[in-house]
C-alpha cells in the first residue's frame, strides 16, 4: 500500500489539494489507519481551535466550513470502490503516487501549535506576552510565568489539548503495532523500543517543564514535536508491520 | 512492485497481474539449482520490477535496448517468473508458499541476481534479506530492502531509496528529487539533488553535496548535512541526535531545525543575509556571527530559557533554531 507523505496529509487537511489528489487521499485514508492516525491529531488540535471560537472566526481558517465533517465522514465510511484498486497491488511506501511537494513537517507543525496557542483566546497572549523573557525594545515588564500564565486559564488548556489530541491516536496505534509486532525483526523491535523510549523521555522532560510553567508556547511546540515523533515512528512501524486482515 | 513486510510475508502477492502473459522458467526439479540466463528486447524508457526475497540484486545499466538477467534460484524452495514485453520487464522470485512458515532458515541474501538494463528505464526493485546494488540507470529508480543494503550509484532524473535495518547510499547527482530512508542503518547522500529527503529512526543522516530544499529527521540519529548549493528550504528535526548543516543560504531562503535534546550547530557562508531566531528552553546558545546587527538577547528570570535574535546583511533569509535542552551554535565566517 502506498501512504502519501505527511505534509500531503497535512496539505489534505489545509484544503490545499486539488480536486483528483484529495480523492486519492480520502480513499487512501479510508483504507489506512496509519494514515489515518496522522490526520486524527491535527482534526482533534482542530476541534479544540474551533471550541475555542465564535464561528465568525471559525470561519478565518482557509478550509471550508464542512471540511472536516466530510473528513471525518470519509474516513469513517467503509473503502469505496475505487479504493480497491489501491490495494490491489500493493506498491511500498510512498512511491510516485504521491506527487512530490515540498516536505513541510515543521512547518505545519508549528502552525497547528501556533493555531492552539493563537485560538485559545487573548487571555493567554497577553499572558504569554507578559511572561516572556525580558526583551530589549519590547518594553513588557516580564511577570513571574508560574503566576501570570495559570492565571490566564488558558496555558493548562493548551497542553491538555495536544495531549488529548494525541494520546487516543498513540493508543490506537500501539494497538496496531502490537498486532503486527511478530512480522517485525528483533533488532527492529529493539530500535523501535529504543526510540519510543527516547521520546517517552523527551515528553516526561517537556511535561515536566510545563508543570512550572503550563503555558508556555515554546514548551508547548516541544511537547507536540515530540508527540508528532512519536506518531511519525509509530506509523512507520505500523506500515512496516501492517496489521493482519 | 510488491509490497514487502520485514518478514517476507506478503513478497510476491499482486505481481504480474497488469503484465501481460508471464512465463514461468522454474523447472520441477526438487533440490536442484536452476542457472538464469536470459536476454530480451527492452525499450530504453520501459518500465522495470525486480522483485525477489532472499537473493541480492545487482543492477547494471548499459547501452543495449536489452535486458539481461543471469544468476540462479532453487528450483524447489523458490519459484521464478518472469513477464513483459518491449515496454515493461518484470522478474520475481518468490518462496513457495508456506516455506517461511516451514522454517527454512537460508535466507541470507548470498544468492546474487544481476540485471543488465538500459540506462534510461523506470526501476522498481525490491529484496528483502539480500542487498541491492544499482550502477548506470539515468531514469526514475525506487529500490528497497529490508535487513540488506541499498546502494545507488550514478546521476539519475529521481531516487527513492529505503531500508529498514540496512544502510541506503546514493552517489550521483538527480535532477529532481532524492528519497532516502532507514529505520536503524545510515542513511548517506553524496552528489546534487533539486530536493533531497532523508529520514532514519536511529542511524545517522549524512548529506554531501547540493540541495536547494532539504527535509531530514531522525529520532536519536545524529543529522550531518553539507550543501555546496545555496539552500533555499532547509528543514531538520530531531529528537535526541545532534543536527549539523554547512553550506550557504540563498536570499530568501529559509532554514528551520528543531531538536530535544540534541545539538544544532549551523555553519554558514560569509554573505548570508538573514534574521536568526534562535531559542531554547534549557541549553545553550552560542554564536560566532561577525557583523551581527540589532541584537536581542534574553534569559527568563525564572526558566532556564533563552532567546537570541539578530540579523546579518540585508535579513532577507530565515534561521530558526529552537530546542528543548539541547545546545545551540551558530557560526558564520568573516566576509
Amino acid at each position: 500500500m502506498n501512504h502519501p507523505h505527511e505534509a500531503l496529509l497535512h496539505d489534505f487537511v489545509d484544503d490545499e489539494l486539488g480536486a483528483p489528489e484529495r480523492a486519492r487521499v480520502a480513499d487512501h485514508l479510508a483504507e489506512c489507519p496509519a494514515c489515518r492516525a496522522v490526520v486524527s491529531p491535527i482534526l482533534g488540535l482542530r476541534r479544540e481551535a474551533r471550541r475555542a471560537f465564535d464561528a465568525p472566526d471559525a470561519a478565518r481558517t482557509p478550509a471550508p466550513p464542512d471540511l472536516w465533517e466530510r473528513v471525518e465522514a470519509r474516513i469513517a465510511s467503509p473503502p469505496s470502490p475505487t479504493a480497491g484498486r489501491h490495494s490491489a497491488r500493493p506498491t511500498g511506501r510512498s512511491r510516485g503516487r504521491w506527487p512530490g511537494r515540498r516536505p513541510s513537517r515543521a512547518r505545519p507543525r508549528a502552525a497547528w501549535a501556533a493555531a492552539v496557542v493563537l485560538l485559545a483566546g487573548f487571555s493567554f497572549s497577553l499572558a504569554y506576552y507578559l511572561a516572556r523573557p525580558e526583551e530589549g525594545g519590547r518594553g513588557a515588564s516580564p511577570l513571574p510565568s508560574a503566576v501570570a500564565v495559570p492565571d490566564a486559564g488558558h496555558g493548562a488548556g493548551g497542553a491538555a489539548s495536544i495531549v488529548r489530541a494525541y494520546d487516543p491516536v498513540l493508543a490506537e496505534m500501539e494497538r496496531l503495532l502490537e498486532e503486527g509486532r511478530g512480522r517485525l525483526l528483533p533488532e527492529t523491535i529493539a530500535t523501535l523500543e529504543e526510540s519510543l523510549r527516547i521520546i517517552d523521555g523527551a515528553i516526561g522532560e517537556v511535561q515536566d517543564a510545563l508543570a512550572s510553567d503550563p503555558g508556555h508556547p515554546g514548551v508547548l511546540r516541544s511537547l507536540e514535536g515530540a508527540y508528532q515523533a512519536k506518531l511519525r515512528l509509530l506509523r512507520q512501524a505500523v506500515v512496516l508491520a501492517p496489521p493482519e486482515g | 512492485m510488491t509490497m514487502i513486510t520485514e518478514m517476507g510475508r506478503g513478497a510476491g502477492r499482486g505481481c504480474g497481474a497488469a503484465l501481460g502473459m508471464v512465463a514461468l522458467w522454474a523447472l520441477p526439479l526438487a533440490g536442484q539449482t536452476v542457472s538464469i540466463d536470459e536476454t530480451r528486447t527492452l525499450s530504453p524508457d520501459a518500465s522495470v520490477e525486480l522483485s525477489v526475497v532472499s537473493h541480492s540484486l545487482v543492477v547494471e545499466g548499459w547501452d543495449r535496448d536489452e535486458v539481461q538477467v543471469t544468476g540462479e534460484y532453487d528450483s524447489e524452495y523458490e519459484d521464478f517468473e518472469v513477464g513483459g514485453g518491449a515496454r515493461s520487464f518484470h522478474l520475481e522470485i518468490r518462496p513457495k508458499r508456506g516455506l517461511f512458515d516451514s522454517g527454512r532458515q537460508d535466507r541470507d541474501g548470498s544468492a546474487e541476481l544481476v540485471v543488465r538494463l538500459p540506462r534510461g528505464v523506470r526501476l522498481e526493485a525490491e529484496t528483502v534479506s539480500g542487498s541491492v546494488t544499482i550502477g548506470g540507470l539515468g531514469g526514475v529508480v525506487s529500490a528497497s530492502a529490508v535487513s540488506g543494503t541499498v546502494e545507488v550509484e550514478g546521476d539519475l532524473r529521481s531516487a527513492s531509496l529505503e531500508a529498514v535495518s540496512g544502510s541506503v547510499t546514493y552517489r550521483g547527482d538527480a535532477s529532481s528529487s532524492v528519497r532516502l530512508e532507514s529505520v536503524s542503518g545510515r542513511v548517506e547522500f553524496e552528489g546534487a539533488a533539486e530536493s533531497a529527503q532523508l529520514e532514519s529512526v536511529s542511524g545517522t543522516v549524512r548529506m554531501e553535496g547540493g540541495a536547494e530544499r532539504i527535509d531530514a529527521s531522525s529520532v536519536s540519529g545524529g543529522l550531518e548535512l553539507g550543501s555546496s548549493v545555496p539552500v533555499r528550504s532547509l528543514e531538520a528535526e530531531t529528537v535526541s541526535g545532534a543536527v549539523r548543516y554547512s553550506g550557504p543560504l540563498a536570499p530568501g531562503g529559509e532554514i528551520e531545525v528543531e531538536s530535544h535534546s540534541g545539538s544544532v550547530e549551523l555553519e554558514l557562508a560569509p554573505d548570508t543575509d538573514a534574521e536568526f531566531d534562535l531559542s531554547t528552553f534549557s541549553g545553550e546558545i552560542t554564536a560566532e556571527v561577525p557583523g551581527a546587527r540589532d541584537e536581542v538577547r534574553s534569559e527568563s528570570r525564572f526558566t532556564p530559557e533563552r532567546l537570541y535574535r539578530f540579523v546579518t546583511g540585508g535579513g532577507s533569509a530565515e534561521v530558526e533554531a529552537s530546542s528543548f535542552s539541547g545546545s545551540i551554535r551558530i557560526l558564520v565566517a568573516e566576509r
